[in-house]
């Protein structure tokens, strides 16, 4: 198991639960061994003044027996106090009103009267222990009506058991300091061992998908986050391939045969995945049906043979409930560092290159290098939309349509066009999607409107009243207000509404009729007229141009660019004249550039034109210039010569 | 539980010189114990670490489940 670095490891707990352990056994046996050495000696103390009172109480009844008569015996009591084995040095002393007796052992005469002068000075009821010469003397005094009789020994034995006991003690709490060792040595690591399963299980729980036990996106965006790191100019990982698998037809199978078995077919594509990979290649899944394969240090080439096995291994049939189920796999690849650096773009491009192989079947894809540019410039564009709607920096170009016979000009298509400050003049296909997948689109189209309804009524103002066309795109239409917009621009800039020309580009975006359809009739009913833009080419049907009462058809460049030769296209825009006639509608030839094009559609019967063979798109200054003007255009050079 | 090396050789040498000096201590003290129980002990312990020694294993080790042998 792979250390996710999320989730931050208490590793401290097992120093601390060992320091914990030694320093409560310290303390115990440095509590236990104070006790037991006090205790001891306490006792010992207590022994030894029992002792010494019991001679002193012998000491005296013989004295009271034999009746003042000691002088005369002290050899006697010699014997009867002191054995010549005793090691103790010791002195007695003995006082009557008329006389003293001393008796020392171990001491010279000297020393005896030195003892007995310290004891003089320096003895205390509270204890019985003076000290004299570095040495320790316990003292006991008996005082009776005849005589006062003083003991005083040196702690001999009492030392001696006391080293005794200190001895013993500290070798045992050797050995019990030893025993705590080795219990804060089993308990830590048990405990820290616990604690350890505990983390690797959360772990393996946050970062791996339950169903086929893969490591899941948390363990992806760890291990890219790793590998992609730059760590003093250069990255963990020199090279290698992030591949974007995606099963075809999962959902199929979930519907059709329910979730189990789509569970079953996910763990089977897991484990053939897992089976093409090889260490230290990590397969990884991320979600729903979606799989990835990150392959550290490897090659483009290397990369195109391994989504090539993927694709093929998951090209055979898995067995799910009796039934043998083929559900193909996409494979988008991307590489590091040549597409990106970036984990999150390195899996934006492996996703985009899998969407490419989906759309065209092809198995797998290579992210496209052209694109990475085009990648960087779209972000920079999509955080610049918002301002380049502020500050005026979409402006709208104008292409005549014109008359084919007379090459007036009826009307003029305003086309967007992005005033960059830095870029330059940008065209639509750099920017129209990325405003229709920026949530923008509603917005951007009243923007559109508002600039074609401000030039109308400027030119009107001028003298110009030709009526300016522009393209909506149909998710304009699920714009609630837009007709009140319209109405209210309208109105406040004074233009009759037949002066403004909506064309709805329909193309595979477009959406079903029925939504569209109130939004429609509304704008109808403000007298804006419809237009129906590239019509024969993307999702257009004849339905649709039914329910739509368009009031002008623009039959797509597609069937003009061929028509001299093309006579299948020309019998589409034969018919399509027709119909245009049936509905009522005005019908515009679009991208018309040469004069046998022209020629060929007036004999049709189409009557209105657009292209370059009248004019390119142009500024608003340029196209004022040539409505201003009035000059027919396009027209055949043997006729302008006439 | 069979008898599988849990100790590395720093640990292996420290515990085996620890184990002579204590198991000779325990037996040649002459009167600086005086006492047969701590003896005793001390003996154990001393058997312990020689164990530890000759065998490269550890009870205490075993039973924590901890090694220092690199694996």
């Amino acid at each position: 198991m792979q250390m996710a670095p999320l989730l931050e490891r208490k590793t401290s707990v097992r120093p601390r639960l060992i320091l914990a352990c030694l320093t409560v056994s310290l303390l115990i046996a440095a509590i236990y061994v104070t006790v037991s050495y006090r205790l001891t000696a306490d006792v010992s103390l207590e022994t030894e003044l029992n002792t010494m009172q019991r001679v002193v109480r012998l000491l005296n009844n013989e004295l009271l027996r034999r009746d003042g008569s000691f002088s005369s015996k002290t050899e006697a009591f010699s014997r009867l106090l002191i054995t010549p084995e005793d090691e103790a040095p010791k002195v007695f002393q003995v006082d009557s009103q008329a006389n003293q007796w001393k008796q020392a052992h171990l001491l010279s005469n000297e020393e005896m009267d030195r003892l007995l002068l310290t004891f003089e000075n320096e003895r205390s009821q509270d204890n019985h222990l003076i000290t004299h010469d570095g040495n320790t003397y316990l003292w006991y005094q008996l005082k009776s009506d005849a005589y006062t009789i003083t003991f005083i020994q040196q702690t001999v034995v009492l030392d001696t058991t006391l080293s005794l006991v200190a001895k013993r003690l500290l070798i045992t709490s050797i050995i019990v300091f030893w025993i705590a060792v080795w219990l804060a040595l089993t308990l830590s690591s048990l405990i820290a061992k616990r604690a350890e399963e505990i983390n690797d299980t959360l772990t393996e729980l946050a970062t791996t998908d339950a169903l086929t036990g893969l490591p899941n996106r948390l363990y992806l965006t760890d291990t890219l986050t790793a590998a992609l790191c730059t760590k003093s100019g250069q990255t963990a990982v020199p090279e290698g391939c992030l591949f974007a698998i995606d099963l075809d037809k999962f959902k199929e199978v979930n519907d059709s045969f329910g979730h189990t078995a789509g569970d079953e077919l996910l763990k089977s594509v897991a484990q053939r995945i897992s089976d093409v990979t090889e260490s230290p290649h990590e397969v990884i899944r991320i979600g729903g049906d979606e799989f990835i394969i990150w392959a550290p240090e490897c090659s483009i080439d290397e990369g195109k043979r391994i989504a090539q096995k993927v694709v093929e291994s998951c090209d055979i049939p898995i067995l799910i409930n009796g039934l043998e189920i083929n559900t193909g796999a996409s494979v988008g690849f991307a590489h590091f560092p040549t597409h990106t650096d970036n984990s999150e773009t390195l899996i934006s491009c492996a996703d985009t290159a899998m969407y490419k192989a989906k759309e065209q079947r092809s198995g797998w894809q290579l992210y496209d290098d052209q694109k990475v540019a085009n990648h960087k410039q779209d972000l920079q564009l999509r955080a610049e939309i918002n301002d380049a709607m502020l500050n005026n920096q979409l402006i709208l170009h104008f292409q005549p349509k014109v008359d084919i016979q007379t090459g007036h000009i009826v009307s003029v298509e305003g086309l967007c066009r992005w005033q960059h400050p830095q870029l330059g003049l940008l065209m639509p296909f750099a920017f129209i999607e990325l405003i229709e997948h920026s949530g923008k689109v509603q917005e951007f189209g009243r923007y559109i409107i508002k600039k074609a309804v401000e030039r109308v009524a400027l030119w009107r103002q001028e003298g110009i009243f030709t009526p300016i066309a522009v393209n909506l795109s149909p998710y304009n239409l699920l714009d609630p207000g837009l007709d009140s917009y319209i109405k209210g621009l309208l109105n406040d800039y004074d233009v009759p509404a037949e002066c403004i020309e909506l064309e709805l580009t329909e193309n595979e975006t477009c959406l079903n009729i029925k939504y569209i359809q109130g939004a429609l009739d509304k704008l109808r009913h403000l007298g804006v007229k419809l237009a129906i833009d590239d019509f024969g080419t993307g999702m257009s049907s004849l339905a649709y141009l039914a329910n739509l009462q368009a009031n002008v058809l623009k039959i797509d460049r597609t069937f003009i660019k061929d028509i001299e030769t093309n006579s299948g296209h020309r019998a589409i825009v034969a018919s399509t004249v027709t119909l245009a006639e049936s509905f009522g509608c005005e019908l515009v030839a679009e991208g018309v550039e040469t004069h046998s094009q022209a020629a060929i559609l007036t004999s049709m019967g189409c009557k209105l034109a657009q292209g370059y063979l009248y004019a390119k798109p142009m500024s608003e200054e340029q196209i004022k210039t040539l409505l201003i003007n009035g000059e027919p255009l396009g027209q055949h050079p043997s006729r302008q010569a006439v | 539980m069979a008898l599988q090396s849990n100790l590395n050789t720093i640990d292996r040498v420290l515990r085996g010189m620890i184990g002579i000096c204590v198991t000779s201590f325990a037996l040649f003290n002459g009167d600086v114990i005086d006492d047969i129980f701590i003896e005793v002990l001390l003996g154990i312990f001393g058997v312990l670490n020689l164990i530890s020694l000759t065998s490269g294993w550890c009870p205490v080790y075993q039973l924590a489940g901890i090694s220092t042998k690199k694996r």
